[in-house]
């Protein structure tokens, strides 16, 4: 059971003097229940990406299928995206219902459940984004801090129980205390729901925060495709794309180049913090 | 999907129409409406064609552009042709069942109103190829100036036509972004009778206004803390004089518009 991606590419306004290939011959495969995180600059083709996994766009040319689902045919496209939940960038804009728990409810009710059992899949997910159900349910949506709206958001597309869940930018424009909420919620998803995340960001911080696998995306192509200890201590590669590397990385570099041997890539902050300790307390 | 509908249809090139003050270019057109108004026999609107014809090579639009901006006019002629065709009964008759008449008087009407349109629409749209809306808003403006002594709020009218241009695509994006995102959310928006339809654009058009909203307010603020206080003592970015080629089109223009006229009087036929 997987996300297939086969020599996918999408060309913009196609037979056309302007036309501009947005994704190029991109093959991915991911699988139940892993954490990917999506890199690359604006305009690297990260968002045609991701809609092509959720069906709201048809490839140029190459294949994709969702467990064996393929949307080119439009009989599956209903059915692709109830297994795929695609959270767009600034997702709090979409919101429009009377209660945060109607608009929840939405795409539950669309999938075709009655309406107890739409809001009951609604005050879940609610749970699930760490939003108090009793407390907000009967809130309206726009009364709500910019945090909680995109909770809300977010649990909108949760409440349809998807087997991969994907995010466009869920960090922008929060605070670090925003991000760090956001990175918890999303491990916590999937540990208590077993689904796939896919974290598009150009955070390198972000994702090594919390990611498995990382795809890096460069004027459309793929050119790296794997996990992150790989992905990360490949600094080199990603500079010369113009991409940051993760604070931890770089630090680990810094110490590579000042002589003090680091025996495998370290890019997560606990991890440095054990090492650096370590190595103080073995001169001491 | 939407991004595809070009708003407006300037055309970029750079032309001697197209660097003609928007003032000239409006007043120019309204005067061409007059004379096409005006004209009352169906061989004078050679003179009106040669006109556009010429104006069109001198702003290097391409012929099929102009001719393309008459595409969306077509049922509207075919409409008006027919109409016409039936409705004068004059001259002879060549032709009759049940309570239709096709007369001479008829054809003849239905060409004369045909061409009148053709050539009303090409020169409005020679307009808008050559001047930018923002071009176009601004010489209105100046235009309408004089009549902000009776009150008349030209220069909020002009501000307010700009700010909606400036929108247009900006809504545009946002509502195929919310377009799909509720897809994504499983939205039916295909589907189903009249009222069903009409219902599933609800969580479409809620986010949307409210964005226009937000938008609205954020622009305000915007304008407000770079002390935007209405037209009173404002000064202009392009400031918009007429130039010696402004003045040659009005000439040039009175001739043919004076030349058609006498013809039109002093010719029997």
């Amino acid at each position: 059971m997987s996300i297939v991606a086969e020599k996918l590419t999408y060309v913009y306004l196609e037979n056309s003097s302007n036309s501009n290939v947005a994704i190029e011959d991109i093959s991915i495969e991911i699988k139940q229940g892993e954490f990917w995180g999506i890199i690359g600059h604006t305009g690297s083709g990260k968002s045609t990406l991701v809609q092509h996994m959720n069906a709201l766009m048809q490839p140029t040319s190459g294949k994709i299928t969702v467990d064996g689902l393929d949307p080119a045919e439009k009989k599956n496209r209903a059915a692709v995206r109830r297994k795929v939940g695609l959270v767009f960038q600034y997702p709090e804009y979409q919101l429009f219902e009377e209660t945060v728990l109607k608009d929840i409810a939405y795409g539950p009710l669309n999938m075709g459940y009655d309406t107890q059992t739409a809001y009951d899949m609604a005050r879940e997910a609610m749970t699930l984004v760490g939003l108090n159900a009793a407390r907000f349910e009967n809130k309206s949506p726009f009364e709500l801090s910019g945090g909680e709206k995109r909770r809300v958001a977010i649990a909108g597309t949760v409440a349809m129980r998807p087997a991969y869940l994907i995010l466009d930018e869920p960090m922008a424009g929060l605070d670090p205390r925003g991000r760090k909420s956001v990175i918890d919620m999303l491990e916590k998803l999937r540990r208590e729901t077993g689904c796939a995340i896919i974290m598009v960001s150009h955070s390198m911080d972000d994702i090594a925060a919390c990611a498995d696998k990382v795809a890096v995306l460069n004027k459309g192509r793929l050119v790296l495709c794997s996990s992150v200890d790989k992905v990360f201590s490949d600094t080199l590669k990603l500079r010369s794309m113009g991409l940051d590397v993760p604070q931890v990385s770089l630090l680990a570099e810094k110490l590579n180049e000042s002589g003090i041997e680091m025996h495998n890539a370290i890019y997560d902050i606990e991890q440095m913090k054990a090492f650096v300790l370590e190595r103080i307390g073995s001169r001491r | 999907m939407m991004r595809d509908i070009t708003l407006g249809q300037y055309y970029n090139t750079d032309s001697v129409i197209h660097s003609l003050d928007p003032r000239t270019k409006l007043t120019l057109t309204f005067g061409y409406l007059i004379l096409i108004f005006l004209i009352s026999k169906m061989w004078l609107f050679a003179f009106a064609a040669a006109f556009i014809a010429v104006v069109t090579i001198l702003s290097k639009v391409p012929f099929s552009m102009v001719l393309r901006s008459l595409k969306p006019m077509r049922w509207l002629l075919l409409f008006m042709f027919v109409l016409n065709l039936f409705m004068s009964r004059s001259g002879e008759v060549l032709f009759k069942w049940w309570i239709f008449e096709l007369t001479t008087g008829g054809i003849r009407q239905a060409l004369f109103m045909t061409f009148r349109l053709l050539l009303l629409v090409m020169g409005t749209s020679l307009m808008t190829f050559t001047t930018t809306p923002i071009a176009l808003t601004d010489g209105l403006e100046k235009l309408l100036a004089p009549l902000k002594k009776i009150g008349f709020p030209a220069h909020e009218l002009a501000m307010m036509m700009t700010i909606a241009l400036r929108f247009i695509p900006i809504l545009l994006e946002e509502s195929d972004k919310i377009t799909k995102a509720q897809l994504s959310r499983g939205a039916d928006l295909e589907s189903g009778n009249i009222i069903k339809k009409a219902k599933s654009m609800v969580p479409i058009l809620v986010p949307l206004f409210i964005s226009a909203f937000r938008r609205a307010d954020e622009l305000a603020m915007a304008m407000e803390s770079r002390c935007y206080h209405g037209d009173e003592g404002r000064t202009r970015m392009r400031v918009l004089t007429l130039k010696k080629c402004d003045f040659t089109a009005f000439l040039v223009f009175a001739l043919v518009f004076v030349s058609v006229l006498l013809l039109q009087n002093l010719m029997a036929f």
